[in-house]
Protein backbone atom coordinates (compact mmCIF):
# COMPACT_ATOMS: atom_id res chain seq x y z
CA UNK A 1 0.00 0.00 0.00
CA UNK A 2 1.14 3.43 -0.77
CA UNK A 3 2.40 5.82 2.02
CA UNK A 4 1.49 9.00 2.87
CA UNK A 5 4.46 10.76 1.16
CA UNK A 6 3.42 8.64 -2.39
CA UNK A 7 -0.34 8.75 -1.73
CA UNK A 8 -2.40 10.42 -4.71
CA UNK A 9 -5.69 12.14 -4.01
CA UNK A 10 -8.55 12.35 -6.25
CA UNK A 11 -9.70 15.95 -5.09
CA UNK A 12 -12.42 16.88 -7.35
CA UNK A 13 -15.01 15.27 -10.07
CA UNK A 14 -16.53 16.53 -12.93
CA UNK A 15 -18.65 14.60 -15.65
CA UNK A 16 -20.62 15.16 -18.96
CA UNK A 17 -22.69 12.24 -19.34
CA UNK A 18 -25.62 11.20 -21.58
CA UNK A 19 -27.49 9.96 -18.29
CA UNK A 20 -26.92 13.11 -16.24
CA UNK A 21 -24.49 16.06 -16.31
CA UNK A 22 -22.71 17.09 -13.53
CA UNK A 23 -21.37 14.59 -11.02
CA UNK A 24 -24.80 14.36 -8.93
CA UNK A 25 -27.69 13.87 -11.41
CA UNK A 26 -24.78 11.10 -13.35
CA UNK A 27 -24.61 9.01 -10.08
CA UNK A 28 -28.26 8.91 -9.10
CA UNK A 29 -29.20 8.08 -12.79
CA UNK A 30 -26.57 5.83 -12.89
CA UNK A 31 -27.82 3.83 -9.52
CA UNK A 32 -31.00 4.33 -10.94
CA UNK A 33 -30.35 2.36 -13.71
CA UNK A 34 -31.97 5.44 -15.99
CA UNK A 35 -30.85 5.27 -19.65
CA UNK A 36 -29.48 8.13 -21.90
CA UNK A 37 -30.01 6.02 -24.97
CA UNK A 38 -32.01 7.08 -27.77
CA UNK A 39 -32.75 7.62 -31.33
CA UNK A 40 -30.05 9.76 -32.83
CA UNK A 41 -31.66 13.12 -33.98
CA UNK A 42 -28.76 15.23 -34.24
CA UNK A 43 -28.19 14.10 -37.86
CA UNK A 44 -29.81 11.56 -40.55
CA UNK A 45 -29.65 7.79 -39.55
CA UNK A 46 -32.04 6.47 -42.16
CA UNK A 47 -29.36 4.78 -43.75
CA UNK A 48 -28.15 3.36 -40.98
CA UNK A 49 -28.73 -0.23 -39.49
CA UNK A 50 -28.22 0.90 -35.73
CA UNK A 51 -30.28 3.98 -35.68
CA UNK A 52 -29.58 4.81 -31.84
CA UNK A 53 -27.10 6.50 -29.49
CA UNK A 54 -26.68 8.33 -26.05
CA UNK A 55 -26.40 12.34 -27.15
CA UNK A 56 -25.46 14.49 -24.10
CA UNK A 57 -28.25 16.41 -23.88
CA UNK A 58 -28.85 20.00 -22.09
CA UNK A 59 -25.48 21.31 -21.91
CA UNK A 60 -26.21 24.64 -23.05
CA UNK A 61 -28.27 25.13 -19.56
CA UNK A 62 -24.96 23.86 -17.73
CA UNK A 63 -23.61 26.61 -15.70
CA UNK A 64 -20.17 25.92 -17.19
CA UNK A 65 -21.49 26.54 -20.43
CA UNK A 66 -20.70 29.96 -22.29
CA UNK A 67 -21.79 31.53 -25.47
CA UNK A 68 -17.48 31.42 -26.51
CA UNK A 69 -17.71 27.92 -26.87
CA UNK A 70 -19.96 27.50 -29.11
CA UNK A 71 -17.60 27.53 -31.74
CA UNK A 72 -15.54 24.85 -30.34
CA UNK A 73 -16.03 20.84 -30.57
CA UNK A 74 -18.72 19.26 -28.85
CA UNK A 75 -15.62 17.65 -27.37
CA UNK A 76 -14.35 20.22 -26.31
CA UNK A 77 -17.03 21.51 -24.57
CA UNK A 78 -17.85 18.78 -22.42
CA UNK A 79 -14.17 18.78 -21.42
CA UNK A 80 -14.54 22.52 -20.48
CA UNK A 81 -17.67 21.95 -18.87
CA UNK A 82 -16.52 18.60 -16.82
CA UNK A 83 -13.44 19.72 -15.84
CA UNK A 84 -14.89 23.07 -14.55
CA UNK A 85 -16.51 21.16 -11.98
CA UNK A 86 -13.59 19.05 -10.98
CA UNK A 87 -11.84 22.66 -10.25
CA UNK A 88 -14.47 23.78 -8.42
CA UNK A 89 -14.70 20.50 -6.22
CA UNK A 90 -11.27 20.71 -5.68
CA UNK A 91 -11.48 24.19 -4.44
CA UNK A 92 -8.77 25.57 -6.59
CA UNK A 93 -8.54 28.90 -6.91
CA UNK A 94 -7.30 29.35 -10.41
CA UNK A 95 -6.10 33.21 -10.24
CA UNK A 96 -4.60 32.63 -6.73
CA UNK A 97 -2.63 28.88 -6.60
CA UNK A 98 1.06 28.70 -7.91
CA UNK A 99 -0.28 26.61 -11.10
CA UNK A 100 3.16 26.25 -12.25
CA UNK A 101 3.56 22.48 -11.39
CA UNK A 102 0.30 21.37 -12.15
CA UNK A 103 -0.74 19.76 -15.17
CA UNK A 104 -3.18 18.23 -17.50
CA UNK A 105 -3.44 14.89 -18.95
CA UNK A 106 -6.56 14.48 -21.34
CA UNK A 107 -7.69 11.19 -22.93
CA UNK A 108 -9.41 11.25 -26.22
CA UNK A 109 -10.18 8.49 -29.40
CA UNK A 110 -11.49 10.57 -32.09
CA UNK A 111 -10.31 14.17 -30.40
CA UNK A 112 -11.94 16.62 -32.49
CA UNK A 113 -13.00 14.95 -35.66
CA UNK A 114 -16.57 16.03 -35.76
CA UNK A 115 -14.77 20.13 -36.37
CA UNK A 116 -12.11 18.41 -38.99
CA UNK A 117 -14.87 16.35 -40.77
CA UNK A 118 -17.45 19.95 -41.06
CA UNK A 119 -13.73 21.66 -42.16
CA UNK A 120 -13.48 18.79 -45.10
CA UNK A 121 -17.22 19.70 -46.10
CA UNK A 122 -16.46 23.47 -46.38
CA UNK A 123 -13.54 23.10 -48.36
CA UNK A 124 -15.19 20.50 -51.14
CA UNK A 125 -17.91 23.05 -50.88
CA UNK A 126 -15.68 25.72 -52.19
CA UNK A 127 -16.22 27.90 -48.73
CA UNK A 128 -13.24 29.47 -46.96
CA UNK A 129 -12.16 28.26 -43.34
CA UNK A 130 -11.73 29.74 -40.62
CA UNK A 131 -7.85 31.19 -39.63
CA UNK A 132 -7.82 28.91 -35.79
CA UNK A 133 -9.43 25.44 -37.60
CA UNK A 134 -6.30 24.05 -37.30
CA UNK A 135 -6.47 24.76 -33.23
CA UNK A 136 -9.72 24.13 -33.10
CA UNK A 137 -9.31 20.37 -35.44
CA UNK A 138 -6.40 19.45 -33.94
CA UNK A 139 -6.28 16.07 -31.66
CA UNK A 140 -5.28 17.88 -28.45
CA UNK A 141 -7.43 20.62 -29.18
CA UNK A 142 -9.53 19.74 -25.84
CA UNK A 143 -5.86 20.31 -24.05
CA UNK A 144 -5.21 23.55 -25.66
CA UNK A 145 -8.95 25.02 -24.54
CA UNK A 146 -8.11 23.83 -20.92
CA UNK A 147 -4.62 24.76 -20.82
CA UNK A 148 -5.21 28.30 -21.87
CA UNK A 149 -8.46 27.75 -19.19
CA UNK A 150 -6.27 26.57 -16.09
CA UNK A 151 -3.77 28.47 -16.78
CA UNK A 152 -1.64 25.39 -15.53
CA UNK A 153 2.63 25.13 -16.41
CA UNK A 154 3.14 21.88 -15.52
CA UNK A 155 3.35 18.59 -17.43
CA UNK A 156 0.20 18.36 -20.18
CA UNK A 157 -0.20 15.36 -22.72
CA UNK A 158 -3.23 13.69 -24.70
CA UNK A 159 -3.46 10.17 -25.02
CA UNK A 160 -5.01 8.76 -27.89
CA UNK A 161 -5.33 4.60 -27.61
CA UNK A 162 -9.35 4.49 -28.50
CA UNK A 163 -11.36 2.89 -25.46
CA UNK A 164 -8.30 3.70 -22.99
CA UNK A 165 -7.28 7.06 -23.69
CA UNK A 166 -8.62 8.29 -20.66
CA UNK A 167 -7.33 5.80 -18.05
CA UNK A 168 -3.84 6.25 -20.07
CA UNK A 169 -4.40 10.03 -19.15
CA UNK A 170 -5.41 9.52 -15.63
CA UNK A 171 -2.63 6.36 -15.05
CA UNK A 172 -0.15 8.49 -16.92
CA UNK A 173 -1.19 11.48 -14.32
CA UNK A 174 -1.08 9.35 -11.43
CA UNK A 175 2.09 7.92 -12.16
CA UNK A 176 3.23 12.35 -12.96
CA UNK A 177 2.81 12.94 -9.91
CA UNK A 178 4.24 9.52 -7.70
CA UNK A 179 7.78 10.73 -9.94
CA UNK A 180 7.02 14.48 -8.44
CA UNK A 181 6.94 15.75 -11.59
CA UNK A 182 3.82 17.51 -10.82
CA UNK A 183 2.07 18.49 -7.69
CA UNK A 184 -1.45 18.33 -8.63
CA UNK A 185 -2.30 17.23 -12.11
CA UNK A 186 -6.35 17.52 -14.23
CA UNK A 187 -6.86 13.96 -15.93
CA UNK A 188 -9.61 12.50 -17.73
CA UNK A 189 -10.99 12.17 -20.97
CA UNK A 190 -14.02 13.41 -23.47
CA UNK A 191 -15.37 11.93 -26.86
CA UNK A 192 -17.85 12.69 -29.14
CA UNK A 193 -18.44 10.53 -31.68
CA UNK A 194 -21.94 11.08 -33.24
CA UNK A 195 -20.80 12.60 -36.52
CA UNK A 196 -22.33 11.07 -39.63
CA UNK A 197 -19.01 10.04 -41.00
CA UNK A 198 -17.62 8.12 -37.77
CA UNK A 199 -21.30 6.71 -37.37
CA UNK A 200 -21.23 5.49 -40.52
CA UNK A 201 -17.54 3.70 -40.02
CA UNK A 202 -18.61 1.89 -37.11
CA UNK A 203 -21.67 0.77 -38.95
CA UNK A 204 -19.39 -0.32 -41.48
CA UNK A 205 -17.14 -2.30 -38.55
CA UNK A 206 -21.06 -3.93 -37.84
CA UNK A 207 -20.15 -3.61 -34.14
CA UNK A 208 -23.13 -1.62 -33.08
CA UNK A 209 -26.37 -3.15 -31.61
CA UNK A 210 -28.57 -4.54 -34.23
CA UNK A 211 -31.73 -3.94 -31.50
CA UNK A 212 -35.29 -2.98 -32.64
CA UNK A 213 -37.13 -2.55 -30.30
CA UNK A 214 -37.14 -0.23 -27.50
CA UNK A 215 -33.59 2.28 -27.85
CA UNK A 216 -33.02 2.10 -24.07
CA UNK A 217 -32.77 -1.61 -24.12
CA UNK A 218 -30.18 -1.94 -27.14
CA UNK A 219 -27.24 -1.99 -24.75
CA UNK A 220 -26.60 -5.27 -23.15
CA UNK A 221 -24.26 -5.98 -21.39
CA UNK A 222 -23.33 -9.69 -20.47
CA UNK A 223 -26.54 -10.65 -21.80
CA UNK A 224 -27.44 -14.12 -23.92
CA UNK A 225 -28.59 -11.71 -26.64
CA UNK A 226 -26.13 -8.69 -26.60
CA UNK A 227 -25.61 -7.86 -30.39
CA UNK A 228 -22.91 -4.72 -30.12
CA UNK A 229 -22.32 -1.22 -28.64
CA UNK A 230 -24.22 1.45 -28.72
CA UNK A 231 -22.06 4.82 -29.33
CA UNK A 232 -22.00 7.37 -26.99
CA UNK A 233 -20.20 10.90 -26.35
CA UNK A 234 -19.17 12.30 -22.60
CA UNK A 235 -16.73 13.58 -20.71
CA UNK A 236 -15.24 13.14 -17.25
CA UNK A 237 -12.39 14.81 -15.29
CA UNK A 238 -11.06 14.27 -12.01
CA UNK A 239 -8.40 16.08 -10.13
CA UNK A 240 -5.35 14.33 -8.70
CA UNK A 241 -2.94 15.43 -6.01
CA UNK A 242 -0.36 14.58 -3.53
CA UNK A 243 -2.01 13.76 -0.44
CA UNK A 244 0.47 15.97 1.16
CA UNK A 245 -0.46 18.85 -1.31
CA UNK A 246 -4.52 18.45 -0.37
CA UNK A 247 -3.92 18.88 3.03
CA UNK A 248 -2.07 22.07 3.06
CA UNK A 249 -4.83 23.50 0.69
CA UNK A 250 -7.20 22.17 3.50
CA UNK A 251 -9.22 19.81 0.92
CA UNK A 252 -10.62 16.52 2.00
CA UNK A 253 -9.57 13.41 -0.50
CA UNK A 254 -12.98 11.89 -2.00
CA UNK A 255 -10.51 8.94 -2.81
CA UNK A 256 -7.31 7.80 -3.73
CA UNK A 257 -6.01 6.84 -6.68
CA UNK A 258 -3.81 3.31 -6.26
CA UNK A 259 -2.48 1.80 -8.85
CA UNK A 260 -2.21 1.60 -12.82
CA UNK A 261 -0.88 -0.70 -15.27
CA UNK A 262 -1.17 -0.55 -19.04
CA UNK A 263 -0.09 -3.44 -22.24
CA UNK A 264 -1.37 -4.95 -25.30
CA UNK A 265 -3.32 -7.63 -27.13
CA UNK A 266 -0.15 -7.57 -29.87
CA UNK A 267 -2.20 -10.97 -31.53
CA UNK A 268 -5.24 -8.99 -32.86
CA UNK A 269 -6.00 -5.59 -33.28
CA UNK A 270 -9.52 -6.05 -32.56
CA UNK A 271 -10.43 -9.38 -31.05
CA UNK A 272 -9.85 -9.32 -26.83
CA UNK A 273 -7.71 -11.67 -25.50
CA UNK A 274 -8.51 -13.75 -21.77
CA UNK A 275 -4.19 -13.63 -20.95
CA UNK A 276 -3.22 -10.02 -21.65
CA UNK A 277 -6.55 -8.80 -19.57
CA UNK A 278 -5.70 -11.15 -16.85
CA UNK A 279 -2.14 -9.88 -17.16
CA UNK A 280 -2.67 -5.95 -16.98
CA UNK A 281 -5.07 -6.49 -13.86
CA UNK A 282 -2.98 -8.48 -12.06
CA UNK A 283 -0.06 -5.74 -13.14
CA UNK A 284 -2.45 -2.89 -11.31
CA UNK A 285 -3.47 -4.59 -8.26
CA UNK A 286 0.38 -5.11 -7.66
CA UNK A 287 0.91 -1.52 -7.89
CA UNK A 288 -1.56 -0.79 -5.97
CA UNK A 289 -0.18 -2.90 -3.10
CA UNK A 290 -3.97 -4.50 -2.98
CA UNK A 291 -5.00 -8.00 -2.68
CA UNK A 292 -7.69 -9.50 -4.74
CA UNK A 293 -9.19 -10.65 -1.86
CA UNK A 294 -9.97 -6.60 -0.63
CA UNK A 295 -11.32 -5.87 -4.33
CA UNK A 296 -15.57 -4.59 -3.67
CA UNK A 297 -16.08 -3.89 -7.45
CA UNK A 298 -15.27 -3.97 -10.49
CA UNK A 299 -16.19 -1.23 -13.36
CA UNK A 300 -16.13 -3.50 -15.93
CA UNK A 301 -15.58 -2.31 -19.53
CA UNK A 302 -18.68 -4.45 -20.49
CA UNK A 303 -19.19 -2.86 -24.23
CA UNK A 304 -22.27 -5.14 -24.84
CA UNK A 305 -20.22 -7.05 -27.96
CA UNK A 306 -20.08 -10.76 -28.28
CA UNK A 307 -16.35 -10.38 -28.26
CA UNK A 308 -15.59 -8.52 -25.01
CA UNK A 309 -17.95 -9.80 -22.30
CA UNK A 310 -17.67 -13.21 -22.32
CA UNK A 311 -13.21 -12.93 -22.65
CA UNK A 312 -13.52 -9.76 -19.86
CA UNK A 313 -15.48 -12.71 -18.21
CA UNK A 314 -12.88 -15.30 -18.15
CA UNK A 315 -9.96 -12.38 -17.51
CA UNK A 316 -11.93 -11.44 -14.17
CA UNK A 317 -11.56 -14.89 -12.91
CA UNK A 318 -8.51 -16.14 -14.32
CA UNK A 319 -7.24 -12.27 -12.42
CA UNK A 320 -8.71 -12.29 -9.23
CA UNK A 321 -9.26 -16.20 -8.43
CA UNK A 322 -12.60 -18.05 -8.72
CA UNK A 323 -13.35 -17.84 -5.87
CA UNK A 324 -12.62 -13.90 -5.15
CA UNK A 325 -14.13 -12.98 -8.66
CA UNK A 326 -17.97 -14.71 -7.50
CA UNK A 327 -18.04 -12.55 -4.62
CA UNK A 328 -17.27 -8.71 -6.19
CA UNK A 329 -19.62 -6.46 -8.03
CA UNK A 330 -18.79 -6.20 -11.28
CA UNK A 331 -21.27 -4.12 -13.62
CA UNK A 332 -21.02 -2.09 -17.19
CA UNK A 333 -23.53 1.17 -16.43
CA UNK A 334 -22.59 1.69 -20.57
CA UNK A 335 -25.72 0.15 -20.83
CA UNK A 336 -27.28 3.13 -19.91
CA UNK A 337 -24.89 5.76 -21.24
CA UNK A 338 -23.33 3.77 -23.97
CA UNK A 339 -19.38 3.64 -25.15
CA UNK A 340 -17.81 6.57 -25.15
CA UNK A 341 -14.85 5.82 -26.28
CA UNK A 342 -11.99 7.59 -24.85
CA UNK A 343 -13.91 8.92 -21.90
CA UNK A 344 -14.95 5.92 -20.54
CA UNK A 345 -12.56 5.36 -18.33
CA UNK A 346 -12.94 8.07 -16.53
CA UNK A 347 -16.09 7.95 -16.47
CA UNK A 348 -15.69 5.22 -14.78
CA UNK A 349 -13.12 6.63 -12.89
CA UNK A 350 -15.59 8.64 -11.37
CA UNK A 351 -18.30 5.79 -10.49
CA UNK A 352 -16.01 3.61 -8.92
CA UNK A 353 -15.21 6.36 -6.69
CA UNK A 354 -18.62 7.44 -6.01
CA UNK A 355 -19.53 3.07 -5.32
CA UNK A 356 -17.29 2.90 -3.11
CA UNK A 357 -18.13 6.20 -1.35
CA UNK A 358 -21.80 4.96 -1.10
CA UNK A 359 -21.48 1.08 -0.69
CA UNK A 360 -23.12 1.12 -3.73
CA UNK A 361 -22.59 -1.25 -6.71
CA UNK A 362 -24.58 0.77 -9.84
CA UNK A 363 -26.62 -1.78 -12.07
CA UNK A 364 -26.24 -3.18 -15.49
CA UNK A 365 -29.33 -2.47 -17.08
CA UNK A 366 -30.91 -4.72 -19.58
CA UNK A 367 -29.60 -7.78 -18.33
CA UNK A 368 -32.30 -10.29 -18.42
CA UNK A 369 -30.77 -12.98 -19.26
CA UNK A 370 -27.26 -13.70 -18.76
CA UNK A 371 -24.68 -15.28 -21.87
CA UNK A 372 -23.99 -19.00 -19.76
CA UNK A 373 -19.88 -17.42 -20.51
CA UNK A 374 -20.77 -14.90 -18.17
CA UNK A 375 -21.83 -15.93 -15.07
CA UNK A 376 -20.27 -13.59 -12.50
CA UNK A 377 -22.58 -10.91 -10.20
CA UNK A 378 -23.17 -8.06 -12.79
CA UNK A 379 -25.58 -6.15 -10.82
CA UNK A 380 -28.62 -6.95 -13.30
CA UNK A 381 -30.69 -4.81 -13.21
CA UNK A 382 -30.80 -2.88 -9.95
CA UNK A 383 -28.04 -1.04 -7.27
CA UNK A 384 -26.86 -3.04 -4.62
CA UNK A 385 -25.00 -2.96 -1.59
CA UNK A 386 -21.02 -3.02 -1.78
CA UNK A 387 -20.58 -5.77 1.35
CA UNK A 388 -17.09 -6.59 1.19
CA UNK A 389 -14.06 -4.85 0.52
CA UNK A 390 -12.75 -1.42 0.23
CA UNK A 391 -11.20 -0.80 -3.52
CA UNK A 392 -12.22 -0.99 -7.01
CA UNK A 393 -11.03 -1.81 -10.44
CA UNK A 394 -11.39 0.09 -13.87
CA UNK A 395 -10.99 -1.72 -16.40
CA UNK A 396 -10.91 -0.50 -19.92
CA UNK A 397 -9.99 -2.69 -23.59
CA UNK A 398 -9.69 -1.08 -26.62
CA UNK A 399 -8.89 -1.49 -30.60
CA UNK A 400 -5.46 -1.77 -31.16
CA UNK A 401 -5.20 -4.01 -28.60
CA UNK A 402 -4.68 -1.32 -26.03
CA UNK A 403 -5.58 -2.51 -22.48
CA UNK A 404 -5.65 -0.46 -18.90
CA UNK A 405 -6.48 -1.09 -15.42
CA UNK A 406 -6.77 1.46 -12.52
CA UNK A 407 -7.55 0.62 -8.40
CA UNK A 408 -9.09 3.34 -6.66
CA UNK A 409 -10.24 2.99 -2.92
CA UNK A 410 -11.28 5.41 -0.32
CA UNK A 411 -8.55 4.53 1.83
CA UNK A 412 -4.79 4.40 1.15
CA UNK B 1 -11.49 56.08 -49.49
CA UNK B 2 -15.71 56.03 -49.29
CA UNK B 3 -17.80 59.11 -48.74
CA UNK B 4 -18.31 60.33 -44.87
CA UNK B 5 -21.28 59.18 -44.59
CA UNK B 6 -19.75 55.75 -45.61
CA UNK B 7 -16.74 55.47 -43.29
CA UNK B 8 -19.14 56.62 -40.19
CA UNK B 9 -21.27 53.45 -41.79
CA UNK B 10 -17.93 51.70 -41.62
CA UNK B 11 -17.23 52.49 -38.16
CA UNK B 12 -20.46 52.04 -36.65
CA UNK B 13 -20.85 48.03 -37.65
CA UNK B 14 -16.67 47.42 -37.08
CA UNK B 15 -17.54 48.90 -33.20
CA UNK B 16 -20.50 46.60 -33.22
CA UNK B 17 -18.64 43.49 -34.49
CA UNK B 18 -15.55 44.34 -31.61
CA UNK B 19 -17.87 45.11 -28.94
CA UNK B 20 -20.06 41.85 -29.78
CA UNK B 21 -16.46 39.70 -30.18
CA UNK B 22 -15.27 41.32 -26.87
CA UNK B 23 -18.47 40.10 -25.08
CA UNK B 24 -18.56 36.63 -26.93
CA UNK B 25 -15.06 36.20 -25.35
CA UNK B 26 -16.09 37.50 -21.86
CA UNK B 27 -13.19 40.13 -22.14
CA UNK B 28 -13.76 43.13 -20.29
CA UNK B 29 -12.50 46.46 -22.43
CA UNK B 30 -13.09 50.48 -21.90
CA UNK B 31 -15.43 51.62 -24.87
CA UNK B 32 -13.02 54.22 -25.72
CA UNK B 33 -10.27 52.56 -25.98
CA UNK B 34 -9.65 50.45 -28.93
CA UNK B 35 -6.74 52.59 -30.30
CA UNK B 36 -4.33 49.78 -29.39
CA UNK B 37 -6.63 46.36 -29.78
CA UNK B 38 -3.97 44.15 -28.18
CA UNK B 39 -4.41 46.42 -24.84
CA UNK B 40 -8.11 45.93 -24.69
CA UNK B 41 -7.41 41.96 -24.68
CA UNK B 42 -7.14 41.15 -28.70
CA UNK B 43 -4.17 38.80 -29.27
CA UNK B 44 -2.61 38.01 -32.61
CA UNK B 45 -5.09 35.05 -32.66
CA UNK B 46 -8.22 37.18 -31.28
CA UNK B 47 -7.10 39.43 -34.51
CA UNK B 48 -7.32 36.41 -36.76
CA UNK B 49 -10.85 35.53 -35.54
CA UNK B 50 -12.14 39.06 -35.62
CA UNK B 51 -10.37 39.64 -39.47
CA UNK B 52 -12.16 36.71 -40.41
CA UNK B 53 -15.51 38.03 -39.08
CA UNK B 54 -15.24 41.78 -40.70
CA UNK B 55 -14.62 39.94 -44.39
CA UNK B 56 -17.57 37.80 -43.74
CA UNK B 57 -19.26 40.67 -42.61
CA UNK B 58 -18.41 43.36 -45.48
CA UNK B 59 -17.77 41.07 -47.88
CA UNK B 60 -13.92 41.89 -48.07
CA UNK B 61 -10.69 39.43 -48.55
CA UNK B 62 -7.60 40.49 -46.76
CA UNK B 63 -6.07 37.50 -49.04
CA UNK B 64 -3.97 39.83 -51.17
CA UNK B 65 -2.24 41.28 -48.30
CA UNK B 66 1.24 40.94 -46.81
CA UNK B 67 1.20 39.29 -43.88
CA UNK B 68 3.63 41.74 -42.34
CA UNK B 69 1.25 44.56 -43.25
CA UNK B 70 -1.65 42.83 -42.00
CA UNK B 71 0.44 42.15 -38.26
CA UNK B 72 0.37 45.87 -38.06
CA UNK B 73 -3.08 46.64 -38.19
CA UNK B 74 -4.03 46.45 -34.70
CA UNK B 75 -5.85 50.13 -34.12
CA UNK B 76 -9.68 50.34 -34.86
CA UNK B 77 -9.01 52.90 -37.71
CA UNK B 78 -6.20 50.64 -38.55
CA UNK B 79 -9.31 48.15 -39.17
CA UNK B 80 -11.63 50.93 -41.10
CA UNK B 81 -8.84 51.90 -43.28
CA UNK B 82 -8.48 48.29 -43.87
CA UNK B 83 -12.24 47.62 -45.12
CA UNK B 84 -12.17 50.89 -46.79
CA UNK B 85 -9.08 50.05 -49.12
CA UNK B 86 -10.34 46.83 -50.12
CA UNK B 87 -13.93 48.21 -50.68
CA UNK B 88 -12.30 50.23 -53.66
Amino acid sequence: MSDISSAVAITGMGVVSPNGIEVDQFWQASVAGRSGVREIDRFDVSKFACKIGAQVEGLENSIYYKNSWKSLDRSVVMALAASSEALAQAKLDLEQDNCHHYGIFVGTGTGSITTHEASVCKVVAGERLHPLSILRAMPNSALLELVSHCGFGGPSATYSAACTSSSHAIGEAFKAIQADRADLVLAGGTDSPLSPPLYAAWSAMRVMSNWSGNPKSACRPFSKDRSGLVLGEGAAFVVLEKLEHARVRGVEPLGFLLGYASNTTYAHPTRPSVEPEKIVMQAALRDAGVDASEVAYIYAHGTGTKANDGVETQAIKAALGEANAYNIAVSSPKACYGHTLGACGALGCVTAILALRHKIAVPTMNLDEPDPQCDLNYVPNEAQPLKRGRYALVNAFGFGGSNATLVVGTEK
Amino acid sequence: MGSFEAIHDTRGRLYRIITNYLESQDIEYEESNFDKLEDVGIDSLGMLDLIFIIENEFGVQTGEIDNEVLEKITTFDGLVQMIESLRV
